[in-house]
Order: structure tokens, then sequence, then C-alpha cells
């Protein structure tokens, strides 16, 4: 009994640790692995995939410049985001690995992610720069879009396993669930397309032109530099994990080989299905352009239509 | 040591009395000196009595502890006490009650006139004659003990009487500055509202009183078919007082003329009366016909929507907070509605989450929206200015005052570790746990559609208040107005703001606790006997924590040891010389984008007009104009008070003047009575 006991404590503590480890490092991998199919598709060789580590290595050692009229809000609010992105990280299912099982539940992920929105927007108008405040105008713009469809995609999977507690929904077990192949996918493309707007990914924002008037993201963190900015982008990193994850989470509920695999395949599978999204955003951003911010809601109507299709099918379940 | 001992067989003489002091004792105190309050004033102005701040002050404060501990100690014992004797209203009595539904509502409005007691002299400083400080005093004593008799009326007489104490002393409050043209229109706009709540609930009283021979809430039953109309009309007059859509029109303009602490009174309790009677008559006595649910759930949800979009979109800080309250009125009346369905499909455990969620909505609502309220006013008296555009960079000039703020406005976008935040979760989850429940599809498509629109709604909510903040408070001042010297430390007006942010976080971190306290009144309203605090199952106090000791953690180590080599810069300019603050983001362009997709309901146009040469790359002057006009107030209720004025301009003619004209009418009248009496 004891032994039992020991062997699925250290069971437990193995997966919390391959959390952990994986927690650190995907992030900065994931960008890595993006920056660098892109450059494949452009025929360059492009920057090693440990690329985005060396940057933030760079960024942590150099000397801060801030702006004369930040408040407390700028100098805090990376740290503040990235507890809050670690904290998320923790709670939401983004991959199988959740550590001691804690509870993980819809409305306070999205209010989590809310809560360092709301940070993030404060800290782009603190320093009183128009890009700032463009950028803010538009992240709350997207996000006002955006958010139904991911609350709507995920409590419909809620629905139908018949509790708001997302590890519950994603952990496999629920025979409810098992066979909604089709919702799982629906659900997968609708966050999936939601992450990229809320990510600031290609068709919303392209990340990586040096406008900053048609910006969000890099609009909004202008004013940070050196250890301030190596925060706001670890924060942002993270954030593309835990959000890519979740929908790849979704795609592999979908497959129904995952649902009868072994554990360990399936922490493989959903490691590698994080890079597998993150190299498909990466074929997304190389042969897509980016959308006018006028067409921005057509688009978002896109992911806004798999959530009510997601909705429309947790409703119609069988039970009565 | 020795002052002790003999102290202490006073204390031990005095226990058994405070032991035996009753909630109504206190509560009746309360009464009187806040009544008491009022006749001073009256007597001031009738002598050469000059009644000083402080005093005044110290008398709003006694009332509201007496309060804050009668709401406490009437936690434990509901009492029914009342007066046969002098105050007789005719047809009723004066009786009260005190039950563990009124204790959330009266501790309310002791934390809330605390608070607003506290930051009164920062108000009353700025009145220049005596009689100016006296009107404001006398109509806030009389409002606050109106509000409590309100909350403490066991029967509709009672209920009406102090119903119109409140709404008339509310509106005479709104008139302090009555020179103000502006003033004047709201007040009259806050009255023709009160008169219509008010005729809609004595219809609606008259007609219970109808059908249960009795005039005491107690006796009244809603889930008879016939109470129907009694019900909507109760739904629609307390719709009108809570501020719902469409009849939320007066809600800005009133609570933007208040002067602040009066304004915080207003948005935080006089609001909440209306819920307070919602929940005593129709929850209380079991309404569950679907017309007035749907009703509410239409009326909640639109204005849910429609609050929210019109807060984003407005420049005045005190009319963005009101149109705020319209959105959480909607909300509460939301989360009403679905109580009254989980119960008409028999779903106890939904019922049972919603109506604590409206508890604790409304609670919350009332705590965060007076902070709110009176941070706003703090800007107004730094500043003398609300309009958004002539703010900017307040954070600097006034740490105390943003700090509140930006607790408040924390706690209204539901952020996780406040109060707004629990109680928001709570509507979230019941209407979650409606869909997955076995009610009808209809019903759980709406509960659904429900999640996504509250989703949407607190995204909107998060930009409106983000705007809020980041115009008001940071970036660069955007006028000589809004570069005042600091703020001097903590004052009154501070201090009323840190109780009441350190309420929202205190609720907020124990929020499973602290909402177990509901468990009476969850028991009274639907008999259900389940603690509340286990409806609200997130460890949100250690989340916190956690929360809190990874940000310093990273702060200290990766943030802290940098602090010392840190560079002051401008803003990035792209090089072209310091910025001017006219280059920020105004409130307007914030919302710019938003309101461009919802130009439809907002009827936002914009005209742009650019004149020069080649106009494309060299423009000599740019026009821009941003017309929006309220779609309510200018098609709707525009043609109705046409239609009002056309009749009263053709009534005039009946109105002779001659008053053997005015006999025959008189007499015409009584025939029609009597033919009605006699055939009826």
């Amino acid at each position: 009994m004891e032994s039992l006991l020991t062997d699925l404590n250290r069971q437990e503590w193995l997966r919390a640790g391959a959390f952990f480890f994986s927690l650190i490092l995907m992030p900065p991998l994931t960008v890595g692995i993006i920056r660098k199919t892109k450059a494949r598709f452009q025929n360059r060789i492009g920057a090693p995939i440990f690329q985005p580590f060396y940057d933030l290595t760079k960024l942590l050692k150099k000397d801060e410049t801030i702006s004369n009229h930040v408040s407390w809000i700028f100098r805090s609010a990376p740290s503040i985001n990235l507890s809050l992105l670690f904290i998320v990280a923790c709670l939401a299912p983004w991959t199988t690995l959740h550590p001691f099982g804690i509870p993980g539940d819809l409305f306070l992920l999205i209010y989590l992610l809310a809560f360092s929105r709301f940070f993030t927007v404060l800290s782009a108008l603190d320093a009183g720069s128009a890009f700032g405040g463009f950028g803010a105008s538009r992240e709350v713009t997207l996000a006002l879009l955006v958010e139904p469809a991911i609350m709507l995609s995920l409590a419909s999977l809620g629905v139908t396993a018949g509790t708001s507690d997302l590890t519950t929904v994603f952990s496999f077990e629920n025979v409810k669930l098992q066979s909604q192949t089709g919702l799982w996918f629906i659900a997968g493309c609708g966050l999936f397309l939601s992450s990229l707007v809320e990510l600031s990914r290609m068709p919303a924002d392209d990340p990586t032109t040096h406008l900053e008037l048609t910006m969000v993201h890099e609009a909004m963190i202008l004013e940070n530099s050196a250890t301030n900015l190596a925060l706001a982008e670890l924060t942002h990193f993270v954030k593309i994990v835990v959000l890519l994850g979740i929908s790849s989470q979704c795609f592999l509920h979908s497959l129904p080989w995952v649902w009868h695999a072994s554990e360990i395949t399936r922490a493989l599978a959903s490691i590698g299905g994080v890079f597998f999204m993150a190299a498909f955003i990466a074929v997304i951003e190389s042969v897509a352009v980016k959308l006018r911010w006028t067409k921005l809601p057509e688009f978002i109507a896109y992911s806004v239509a798999m959530s009510i299709f997601c909705v429309l099918i947790a409703l119609s379940r069988g039970t009565n | 040591m020795a002052g002790k001992v003999k102290i202490f067989p006073f204390v031990s003489f005095m226990i058994p009395y405070i032991e035996a002091i009753t909630p109504s004792s206190l509560f009746i105190t309360a009464c009187v000196i806040w009544s008491s309050g009022a006749v001073l004033t009256v007597v001031s102005d009738l002598t050469k009595l000059r009644l000083e701040d402080r005093w005044m002050t110290g008398l709003s404060i006694a009332g509201s502890l007496a309060t804050i501990i009668g709401s406490i100690k009437s936690y434990t014992q509901t009492q029914a006490f009342g007066f046969s004797g002098f105050p007789n209203f005719g047809l009723a009595p004066l009786t009260c009650l005190t039950d563990s539904l009124s204790v959330p509502f009266t501790l309310l409005l002791g934390l809330v006139s605390l608070a607003a007691a506290l930051a009164t002299p920062s108000f009353t400083h700025t009145l220049a004659t005596k009689s100016q400080h006296n009107h404001f005093f006398r109509l806030t004593f009389l409002m606050l003990s109106g509000i409590l008799m309100v909350l403490l009326s066991a029967n509709a007489i009672a209920f009406l009487v102090f119903w119109e104490v409140m709404s008339v002393a509310a509106a005479s409050l709104i008139t302090t500055d009555h020179i103000r043209h502006r003033a004047q229109r709201a007040a009259i706009s806050y009255m023709t509202a009160s008169r219509i709540a008010t005729a809609l609930f004595t219809a609606a009283f008259l007609w219970m009183q109808h059908l249960s021979g009795s005039f005491d809430f107690s006796a009244w039953h809603f889930n008879d078919p016939r109470a129907l109309p009694a019900a909507i009309m109760l739904f629609l007059g307390a719709a009108t007082k809570a501020g719902l859509w469409p009849m939320h029109v007066y809600l800005p303009q009133s609570y933007a003329e208040a002067p602040g602490p009066a304004a915080a009174i207003l948005s935080g309790v006089v609001g909440k009366t209306a819920i307070y009677l919602l929940l005593r008559l129709l929850i209380q006595g079991n309404c569950e016909s679907l017309p007035v649910i749907y009703l509410a759930l239409a009326l909640g949800t639109v204005s849910c929507v429609w609050g929210v979009l019109f807060a984003l979109v407005e420049r005045d800080l005190k009319r963005l907070l009101a149109f705020s309250s319209v959105e959480n009125m909607g909300l509460i009346v939301v989360a009403l509605a679905l109580t009254m369905l989980a119960r008409h499909h028999g779903l106890d455990m939904v019922m049972a989450i919603a109506v604590t969620g409206v508890l604790f909505h409304a609670f919350n609502h009332g705590l965060f929206k007076s902070l709110l309220m009176l941070g706003a006013a703090s800007v107004e008296r730094a500043t003398h200015t609300r309009e958004l555009s002539q703010l900017g960079g307040l954070a600097k000039r006034m740490p105390w005052t943003m700090l509140g703020f930006f607790v408040g406005a924390m706690s209204i976008c539901a952020m996780p570790a406040t109060n707004g935040f629990a109680s928001k979760w709570l509507i979230y989850q019941a209407f979650f746990r409606l869909a997955c429940d076995e009610a009808p599809l209809f019903d759980r498509a709406i509960a659904l559609a429900m999640v996504g629109v509250l989703a949407f709604v607190g995204a909107l909510a998060l930009a409106c208040y983000a705007k809020a903040i980041g115009i008001a408070f940071l970036g660069r001042p955007r006028s000589r107005q809004a570069q005042m010297p600091p703020e001097s430390g903590i004052d009154n007006l501070a201090a009323a703001q840190i109780l009441l942010s350190c309420l929202c976080i205190l609720l907020g971190t124990s929020a499973g606790i602290s909402l177990s306290a509901l468990s009476p009144a969850l028991n009274l309203l639907t008999q259900c006997s389940n603690d509340t605090g286990s409806f609200f199952p997130l460890a949100i106090g250690q989340l916190s924590l956690i929360g809190v000791f990874l940000t310093s953690a990273i702060y200290l180590i990766i943030l802290g040891p940098k602090t010392k080599d840190i560079r002051t810069y401008i803003t990035w300019d792209c090089g072209y010389g310091p910025l001017s603050a006219r280059a920020e983001e105004t409130g307007s362009s914030f919302s710019h984008p938003i309101g461009r997709i919802f130009s439809q309901i907002l009827q936002l146009n914009v005209e742009t007009e650019i004149q020069g040469k080649d106009r494309r790359h060299f423009p000599e002057a740019i026009r821009v104009e941003t017309k929006m006009s309220p779609f309510i107030e200018t098609k709707a209720y525009r043609r109705f008070l046409d239609v009002v004025n056309w009749l009263s301009l053709t009534l005039t003619r009946l109105q002779t003047g001659s008053i053997h004209v005015h006999l025959l009418y008189l007499f015409l009248t009584m025939i029609v009575l009597v033919l009605l009496g006699t055939t009826l």
C-alpha cells in the first residue's frame, strides 16, 4: 500500500516536474519554431530555434529606459502579467501534464486572461504615446469580438461534460465527450481562429512589421525596454503556448486513438500538438496577408460562427 | 491597569443592556439620528444657529454606525416591530420587519452612507452659503432615513410613504447646485422617473391588496395567475427606479449632476431598493409566471449591452459611471429572472446560485459603484471638470484617488480576487448550470446564449474602464486644469475610498467565507438550506496569495536590481521632437473602433473634411466632427413628449378658469362614477 502511494506520488511529482519544465522551455521554443518555419518559407536559413532564449537573456542584461510620464502601472504591469500568465498556465488544460489536478474553472481562466489584458492596455496608455493608445484601443476592440467566441466554444464543451471545470472536461475521462468528435473539432477550429486574433498573429496583426501605426500588440509594448520588455515578451510567449495548447488539445480530443493511448503518449502528443500548431501558424503567415482593420470583424465572425455551431451541438445532445 | 479595573465593573454592568439592544432599537436610533439632523438644519435655517460641518458629519456617521450594528444584530434575529398608535397612515399602521433579506441591504446602506459621510466635508466646503449647507445636509439625512425605512417597511403603505420621502429627497438633492440648467433638467427627469415608478407600484399594491385583502407584504403570493398584472407593474416600476433600458435615460443626467457624496448614495443604494423590492415580493412571493420572467430577461439583457455600450462612448466621467450602472442593474435583473425561471422548472440548485448571485452582486455593486463615484467626485474637485478630454496624467498627482478608482474599476470589470468577480462568477455559473440541467431546450439555449452575452458585456466593460482609467489617470495632462498641484496625503475623501476599496478586496479574496453569510437570506427566499459559501468553490484567496507572491518575486528578483540604472526619457516621438498632449489618444478616439462597429445602435456619425491643394498629403486644415444622438432619447421619448405636449395644449381648452364650468365637470364626473358604480 505504502509503495503504491509513493509510486502515485512519484508519478504525480514527475508529471509536475515535466509540466514546469515544459512551461519554462516551450514558450520561447514555440516562437523559435514559428520564426524558423517562416524563414524557411522565405528561403532564408533563419535564426536558430533557440534565438528567443538568447534575445530574452540579452534583454534581461540591458539597462532600462522609461518615459518620464509613466506611473506605477507601467513598472508593475509586466511582472503582474507574467505571474498572471503563469497562474493561467497552471490552471488551463493546455497539456495533459496538468500538475496536482488543480481545478481550472472556465470563467476564472477567461477572467484571468482579461485581467492581464487590463494591465497590458493600461500600461500601453501610461506613457501617453499615440502608438500605445492605438494599440490599446485595438486590443480591447478585438478582445470584445473574440471573447464571446472563446467563452462559447469552451462553455459548450463544459455543458456537454456537465461541469465548468476545464480540468475535468479535458481529462480524457468523460464518456459523454468521447463520442463528440465533431464538437471537439469545431471547438478546436473556433479556438484556433480566436487565438490568432487574441495573440495578434497574422490575419489580425503582423507581429514582424515595423510600422507602429498598424500594429496591435507590438504597439502596446512600444515603450517597454530591456527587462521590462523581456518580461512582456515572455508573457506573450506563455500566452501563445497556452492558447495554442488549448486548441490543440481540442483537436487531440477529436482523435479517437488519443483516448486509448497511454499517458506518456498523450503528453508527448500534446507537446507535439503545440509545436504543430506553431508551425501551422507560420504556414498561414507565409501564405496569407494581414487583413485591413475594417475587415477584421468579418474574419472574427468565422470563429464566432464556429462557437455557435458548438453551442448548437451541445444543446442538441440526446438526453432530453 | 488601574483604569481597567475601574472601567470593568461599569462595562460588565453595561453588557446585559448591550445584549438586550434589539436591531429594531438600533434602526430606530439611526433613523432618529438622521431625522434629528434634518430637523436641526431647519432650526438653523430659522435661527442664527450655524451648523458646523463636523457636527453634521458626526451625526451622519453615528447614524451609519447604528445601521451597520443593527444589520449585524438582525443577522441572528428576525424582528417585527411597529407602531399602532401615532405613525398610522390611515390604510395601514407603520409596521416594520428586519429579517435576513433586509440585512445585506441595510448593511450596504450603512457602509455606503458611512463612506459618503466621511467624504461629505470635501464637498460641503465648496458650498458658499449657510442655506446651501443646510439644504444639502437636510436632504441627505432625509434620503438616508427614507432608504432605511423603505428597507424596513413591512407593508405597502409604509413602503410607499418612505419611498416618496426617499425619491423627493433624492430629486431635490440633485438640485443642490440649482442654478445650473443641467441640474434642473436632471432633477425634473429624476422626479418623472420616480413618479412613474410610484404610480406603477401603487397600482400593483392596490391590485395585490384586492387579491389578498391585506397591505402586508408577507400576505402576498405571486404564484397566483391573477397576480400577473401586479407582478408586471411591479417589475416595470422597479425597472424604472433601477434604470433599466428603456427607462434608463434619467440615470446619467441625475447621477452626473448630483453632488459627489450624494451620487455615491444614489448609485450605490437607491437603485438597489428596487432590487430589494423585487426580491421581497417576486422572489419571496414565489413568482414564477413566464411573462414576467421573459420580460425581465429581455429588458435586463438589453440594459446590459446598451448600458455598457453607451458607457464606453461617453465623454463625461460621471455619466460613464451612470451608464455602467445601467449595465450592472441589467445584470442583476437578468440573474433575478433566472431565479424565477429556475423556480418555474423546479431546478433548486440553479435557483439558489442565481439568487445568491443577485444578492451578492447587488451588495458588491453598491460598494464599488459608490467607490467609483467618490473617485469621480475627487477628480472633479481637483480639476473642476469631468470631461475625459480635459483630464490625463492624474495618477501621479492624485495617487490615492487613482488607487481607489483602480480597485473600483477592477471590481466592476470582475477581475479575479475582487468581489465583482465572485458575484459575476455566480451569475455565470447559474446560467451555465441551467444549460446543463434538465430544462426545456429553449431555456437552455437562452442560458447558453446569455453566457456569451455576459462574456461580450464583460469585454465591453473592460474596454470602458480601461478607457476611464487610461484617459483620466494615465498619460499626460490634456489641459491646464489637469495640471493641478499634487494631492496632499490622505484626506477625508481618500479615506472613504480606501475604506470601500479595502472592503472590495476583502470580500473578493474571502469570497467563499463572506458568501456563507448569505445563507439565511437564501433560506428565507427559496427555502434552500444550502451553505451559500459552497456555491463558490474556487480557491480565490490562495490563488491571489500565489499571485501576489509570484508578482513580488518577479519584481524583486528581475526588475528590482535594475531600478537604480533606469534612465528616464521622453515618450517615443519618432524623432520629431517632443510630442504635445494633443498627440495622445483621447477618450473618443479610444472607443472609436468599437463605436464604428456599433454605429447603428449608437447613431454615431463621423464627418471628416480636409482642405488644401493636394488634400491627401499636404492638408491645410482638417475638421473632424463626431456626432452621436442617443437613439432612445431622440427617437422614442421625443415623439412621446411631443404627443404629451400636444395633448396638454389641446386639453387647456377645457380649463376655462370659470368656477361654474369646473363645478359642471365635477357634477359630470360624479354622475359617471355613480353610473359606473351601479353597473359594475
